[in-house]
């Protein structure tokens, strides 16, 4: 987190949307070179298929540019019924423009910035906008340059064969391999009209030559052309000398995504790719954000089914136990009130009573648990203290003042109330109410 | 998009997460707690439906003898569904009773009855005189009578050398909507006890504590 932070705080707002910008801008072309079915190359006035070495002349006709030229050949070589044709269009080196540059820059955004500040300057006749085919991985290097009204003209004619062009590329940069583009190159790369040298460095372009046959018949410019190609750096040469380089190709050309030109109707179209792309990716992702959230409620369900199975598997499997519990239940139920109602064992609460009171009871009254006595005794208080001690009694009291007996050897009068233990009447009529008729 | 219209949407998307955190959430997650309820229920009847199966053989034989305590219990109802006839029949077994065991019965009061669920209790009340000595073997009979009487009240005074006494009891019998055979299989058509059952303990038949200076 606190790399993150650091890393933006090195960027101003304007820098951060800018580099934002050229990501998305990036994405768009990686998007696009991705959809790449064809490449073809113009060598010598023929537009080469590179995958099957197929090839077409251009047409010259009256009233026909050349890129409705290379648009019609193209769409002479690829009907493709199956799908759309997105095709990477290799063009001569001639016809890109090249500036040199040494900055002390570092990044990307930064060198493309002030290399793109020189467009106006570099042609001094030419006031179109120029598209820029730079590797900035370097701080020095060699720039491209094509003309974007080219590259629009050439993307309108492609359509109207409805074709889709994606990218223009120097051929010359499609004579490595990918393992040998990585390397020091040099690359010679010779027409009928022009010859080329490209120097390349670890995938940057260092010098990029181009001089017109007509002129190398001057001896001056033959000197001076020698000069220049001799101040390359030794390097692993790969040369092109013709057609038949490009015939013996039978592969699809890779696009270097660096020096790619993109016309300005392939950036729309790498755009909405991008966009579906995007569209694509938050619905995946939106999909699995409510699958998240969905989560715990799926999760509910699967063990809510799960235990439901279970429990249907137990009921069978407790089925007897189940009746018979059901059985033991109902028959509590319906032989409850009678069985329930509270017993009170009279001949034992009198055989119990015997044992403290020696004949001198008058009244014994019962009446739902509750025991009234009355009769004579000698300590009515110690009575009292031993019926509290029986398990059979509870709340023993005194029910009326004791008196002196008018006998004298039968002791004090007294009274006495007890209830009997588990004897519940009000419990029994709370659970069994009774239904006055 | 106008500016006005970028407003209404924010202020729709404003009342829409409104009510999507006021309402709807509180919805999500009563819905997910009621899930969680269900299956706490569930875990609870599979506990329970597991004990069952371990305690099968302890309910088949709670069952067994719960039918048996039912067959028993057959024999302490009054038979017949009319109030009227089962207080004549506790009457007669009261009296009868009585008349075994040496009690002068002095006053029948009107015989009371109530439905409790779907039973008929008969409640009796009756006033009698009797001596010492046939207290408790009157007690005790009273105790094992079958069908069976329940002694709801019962008051005994001694004046001078007479005992006299009121006694309340109880008496259960099905009601009319009792089929004749119980729920569980019981059949309500069981020998029914004998009307008199001897008295248990007979051995201490006159100790109570009406009597002078008898020790226990």
């Amino acid at each position: 987190m606190k790399a993150l932070r650091a890393t933006l705080s090195k960027y101003s707002l304007a820098e951060l949307g800018t580099s934002t910008r050229m990501l998305l801008a990036d994405s768009a072309h990686q998007d696009l070179l991705g959809t790449l079915t064809h490449s073809l190359v113009l060598q010598d006035g023929v537009l080469i298929n590179t995958a099957n070495g197929e090839y077409r002349e251009l047409a010259q006709e009256e009233g026909l540019s050349r890129e409705q030229a290379i648009a019609r050949a193209a769409g002479q070589m690829i009907a493709s019924p199956a799908g759309p044709a997105s095709i990477l269009l290799l063009l001569p080196p001639a016809e890109f423009l090249s500036s040199r540059y040494q900055l002390a820059l570092k990044g990307e955004g930064q060198i493309r910035s002030a290399i793109g500040l020189q467009s106006h300057t570099l042609v001094p006749a030419y006031e179109g906008e120029l598209l820029l085919g730079l590797n900035a991985q370097s701080p020095e290097g060699a720039a491209l340059w094509y003309p974007a009204r080219a590259a629009d003209a050439l993307f309108v004619a492609f359509q109207a064969e409805r074709l889709f062009l994606a990218a223009l590329m120097p051929r010359t940069l499609a004579l490595p391999t990918d393992e040998q583009y990585a390397q020091e190159l040099i690359l010679q790369d010779d027409d009928n009209s022009h010859a080329a040298q490209l120097e390349l460095r670890g995938g940057v372009l260092h010098s990029h030559l181009v001089i017109a046959r007509q002129d190398l018949e001057q001896a001056a410019f033959a000197e001076q052309w020698q000069a220049e190609t001799a101040k390359a750096a030794p390097a692993q040469r790969l040369l092109c000398k013709g057609r038949e380089f490009w015939d013996a190709r039978r592969s699809l050309v890779m696009a270097r995504e660096a020096y790619c030109f993109f016309p300005r109707g392939a950036e729309q179209q790498g755009r909405r790719l991008l966009l579906q792309k995007k569209k694509r990716q938050a619905s995946i992702a939106a999909g699995v954000l409510v699958g998240l959230l969905c989560l715990p409620f799926i999760a509910n369900w699967v063990q809510v089914a799960w235990l439901q199975s279970q429990v249907d598997k137990l009921r069978d499997a407790s089925a007897d136990a189940r009746r018979s519990q059901s059985a033991v239940y109902a028959m509590d139920d319906e032989w409850g009130t009678v069985a329930g109602y509270p017993h009170q064992n009279v001949p034992q609460v009198l055989l119990t009573l015997n044992q403290f009171i020696n004949g001198s009871l008058t009244t014994f009254t019962l009446n739902k648990g509750v025991v009234d006595l009355s009769g004579y005794a000698q300590d009515p208080a110690l009575l009292v203290e031993q019926l509290s001690e029986r398990e059979e009694f509870h709340e023993v009291s005194q029910s009326r003042s004791s008196s002196g007996s008018d006998g004298g050897n039968r002791g004090d009068r007294f009274g006495i109330r007890l209830n009997l233990s588990g004897v519940d009447f009000k419990a029994y009529e709370a659970k069994y109410p009774v239904v006055k008729q | 998009m106008k500016r006005s219209e970028k407003q209404l949407v924010i202020v729709f998307a404003a009342l829409f997460a409104l009510v999507l955190i006021v309402r709807v959430v509180p919805l999500v997650g009563n819905y997910y707690r009621s899930g969680r309820d269900d299956i706490a229920k569930l875990q609870e009847r599979i506990d329970r439906y597991r004990k069952l199966i371990v305690d099968t053989a302890e309910w088949q034989q709670k069952q067994q003898l719960k039918t048996a305590e039912v067959n028993d219990m057959q024999g302490w109802i009054f038979a017949g569904t009319d109030p009227n006839l089962v207080a004549s029949s506790l009457q007669r077994s009261l009296r009868q009773l009585m008349a075994e065991n040496n009690v002068d019965v002095r006053e029948t009061g009107v015989a009371r009855y109530n439905y409790v669920g779907k039973w008929l209790m008969v409640e009796q009340d009756m006033s009698f005189s009797l001596n010492q000595p046939a207290i408790l073997p009157f007690l005790r009979a009273l105790d094992a009578a079958r069908p069976r009487l329940q002694v709801s009240a019962l008051s005994i005074n001694r004046n001078r050398r007479a005992f006299t006494g009121s006694l309340t009891v109880v008496g259960f019998a099905k009601t009319a909507d009792k089929g004749a055979t119980g729920e569980n299989g019981v059949r309500a058509a069981l020998p029914p006890a004998a009307s008199q059952s001897q008295p248990r303990g007979a051995g201490n038949a006159t100790l109570t504590p009406f009597s002078p200076a008898v020790k226990p």
